[in-house]
């Protein structure tokens, strides 16, 4: 379990330090696809499924399309430059593999019972019901600053 | 090894590479990729630490904390993309010398 905890950490700070130095915007994105997909797999690991499942949804879902459609929306010249890949093909494809290994390693191997006892179900069920309770407001905060945010795309003369 | 030397170990070295997205890249797409990177190094810990004490409250702020932080996602290419004015030129954190209200 301790294995797959640390294989996971390792493999996002080794996307991480990836995107840093790659050239193109496009080839730290994707870097950042996988410390995102990584890091979801340290949530699951640490028995916050339901964490796992939401940063999947939000962070490597929603907010990497977002990454991806800014870069590509660069005038030609310039999104050309930043989405020539850095990246030798062959290479390419160990960033793939690695998720899929960070990933597969989180599923098969399960949480961190061992050592984090306390970890389950109830926890989660325990939050759902803080924020749907005592918490409602600071729930409907951040309703209303997403709704502020999705209001700041909108152009002027639209 | 525990676990708890492996997540702070992660996290410290996530955060330690966003700043350095920071400091070190001027495009301002990379700069919120660095952002992101500090962002999850602080969940990492957060969920870490509230699933170990067992304390929902942890969960639910990591929750929110990530709510905020694609907000703030959205806010900053909503920036980034209107700020493009010059067809040919990229945008760079260095374009941005003044405020206007």
């Amino acid at each position: 379990m301790l294995t797959a905890f640390a294989l996971c950490g390792g493999l996002a700070v080794l996307f991480a330090a990836a995107a840093l130095i790659q050239k193109t915007l496009y080839g730290s994105a994707m870097c950042l696809m996988g410390v995102l997909l990584e890091v979801a797999a340290l949530f699951v690991l640490v028995g916050a499924d339901l964490m796992g499942f939401i940063q999947v949804l939000v962070y490597a879902g929603a907010v990497m399309v977002l990454i991806v459609i800014a870069i590509l929306s660069a005038p030609p010249n310039i999104a050309q430059r930043w989405t020539a890949s850095a990246f030798p093909k062959p290479a390419a494809w160990l960033v793939p593999l690695a998720v899929f290994a960070g990933l597969a390693s989180a599923g098969r191997m399960g949480g961190l019972e061992a050592a984090l006892p306390q970890a389950g179900a109830h926890l989660q069920r325990e939050m759902a019901g803080l924020l749907f309770g005592p918490w409602a407001l600071a729930v409907e905060a951040v309703g209303l600053l997403v709704l502020i945010a999705s209001l700041a795309v909108v152009r002027e003369d639209a | 090894m525990n676990a708890e030397l492996v997540a702070w170990a992660a996290a410290s070295a996530l955060f330690s590479i966003g700043t350095a997205f920071l400091l070190l890249r001027r495009q301002l797409v990379a700069m919120v990729v660095g952002i992101e990177l500090m962002v999850n190094a602080a969940n990492i810990l957060i969920v870490f630490h509230a699933v170990r004490r067992a304390d929902p409250q942890g969960l639910a702020v990591a929750l929110l904390a990530l709510a905020a932080a694609a907000a703030e996602v959205v806010v900053g290419f909503a920036l980034i993309l209107s700020m493009r004015n010059d067809e040919n030129e990229a945008p760079e954190s260095s374009h941005l010398r003044e405020l206007s209200g």
